[in-house]
């Protein structure tokens, strides 16, 4: 069927015009860039020798440092933050939000890891981070950065780890065994 | 009117679509892992201290008096003016045990003393180890010194090693001053071989 020449060019136009529209709505606004995160590091707690008769709490700082509190509990080895470069956008301000903690397993046995905090560019011994309160919606931002003022920073993260009394084992505890659970970090772009 | 319909639709589809396919996000999770190593730590268990037994000797004496890692006795170095008396000798035994998935580092001092407690002393040479297996003077490792050179031991392969320590006393140019017992203890003028075990 023969079409009028005008109602095929305002059907082209409404087309053009609706999916431009939406576009429009879909988009990041054009000054922004998306986020862009690489991980530098895993959250290593090192190696602890512990006797017969143990307790106490491992305590990680961003800075990488390494206190062990109680008895029968030794560090060796060598222990590390956990490390997140924001590699882009390269400007605009950024939120900061991470878990409180997460759960290591070594088969049945697992240590919860609490009072995850974290640091930009510069660690901190334990407790002189900023403290993660969650990455959900409503959840307190942990960290501000202004990328113009601080290019490319890198998160770091610490935590502390409680030992009950005589409760490891030997072997290796980690996020990635079943029932594990990592750290979560979310980097909001304002 | 349809065609013109579809073409909407497309549109629209197209639209919402791009909804869910932005090039870039603004929010990003990651998931950082962490882990930690645990081991039991390093146990010793009764130590058996060397046992150079019983040696007659005259006034005029030399030679050197060597204790095998096995346990074994034996005179060397052209010993003369000396005996030995009993077979009551006996290695240095200490046993540890650890972690079955490390390996650990084991060195000790080279030389010790043995005193009397009246101020005579007998010098403790060329300390040497074995693990679990003993062997006689010269066949073992020598110690070069806590924290030198130290002797690499995989746990996996026995989680409860056995180490044996042997030596010699060098009894040359009279030695032995006087009968009696001579003992490596501070208390009797001696100074002990210290062993250090651990993990690498």
């Amino acid at each position: 069927m023969m079409r009028p020449p005008g109602s095929r060019l305002a059907a082209l136009s409404g087309i053009f015009l609706v999916g431009t529209l939406l576009t429009c709505f879909s988009a990041p606004p054009a000054q922004a860039q998306g986020v862009a995160l690489a991980v530098n590091a895993e959250i290593s707690l090192g190696i602890i020798e512990f006797g017969p008769t143990h307790n106490g709490t491992l305590r990680l700082g961003t800075d990488g440092s390494l206190t062990v509190a109680g008895s029968g509990l030794a560090a060796s080895g060598i222990a590390g933050a956990g490390s997140i470069t924001v590699t882009s956008p390269a400007s605009g301000i950024v939120e900061v939000k991470c878990d409180p903690g997460g759960i290591l397993r070594l088969g049945n046995l697992k240590l919860d890891i609490v009072d995850a905090e974290i640091a930009v560019d510069v660690g901190l011994p334990f407790g002189a981070g900023a403290t993660c309160h969650g990455t959900r919606k409503n959840d307190p931002v942990a960290a501000t950065v202004d990328l113009g003022l601080t290019p490319g920073p890198s998160i770091l993260i610490g935590g502390r780890v409680d030992i009950s009394a005589n409760e490891l084992t030997s072997g290796t505890y980690e996020t990635s065994s079943s029932g594990g659970r990592a750290v979560t970090l979310q980097v909001l772009l304002q | 009117m349809g065609g013109i319909r579809s073409k909407v639709v497309i549109a629209v589809t197209i639209g919402v679509l791009s909804l869910f396919l932005e090039p870039e996000a603004l929010a990003i999770d990651r998931d950082l892992g962490a882990s930690l190593r645990t081991r039991v730590a390093l146990s010793v268990g009764q130590t058996v201290e060397m046992n150079f037994g019983l040696i007659d000797y005259s006034p005029t004496h030399s030679g050197y008096l060597r204790l095998g890692t096995d346990g074994t006795l034996a005179l060397g170095g052209g010993a003369a003016g000396i005996i030995l008396d009993d077979t009551a000798a006996a290695a240095g035994r200490l046993p540890v045990s650890g972690d079955s998935q490390s390996n650990i580092e084991i060195s000790c001092d080279a030389a010790g003393t043995l005193g009397d407690g009246n101020g005579n002393q007998l010098s403790l040479i060329n300390v040497e180890h074995a693990i679990d297996t003993g062997a006689p003077f010269g066949s073992g490792t020598a110690c070069a010194g806590l924290g030198i050179s130290p002797t690499i031991f995989d746990l996996s392969s026995n989680p409860a090693p056995l180490i044996l320590l042997g030596g010699e006393i060098d009894l040359s140019g009279n030695a032995i001053a006087a009968s009696g017992t001579y003992d490596a203890a501070g208390a009797m003028g001696g100074s002990s071989i210290m062993v250090r075990v651990v993990y690498q």
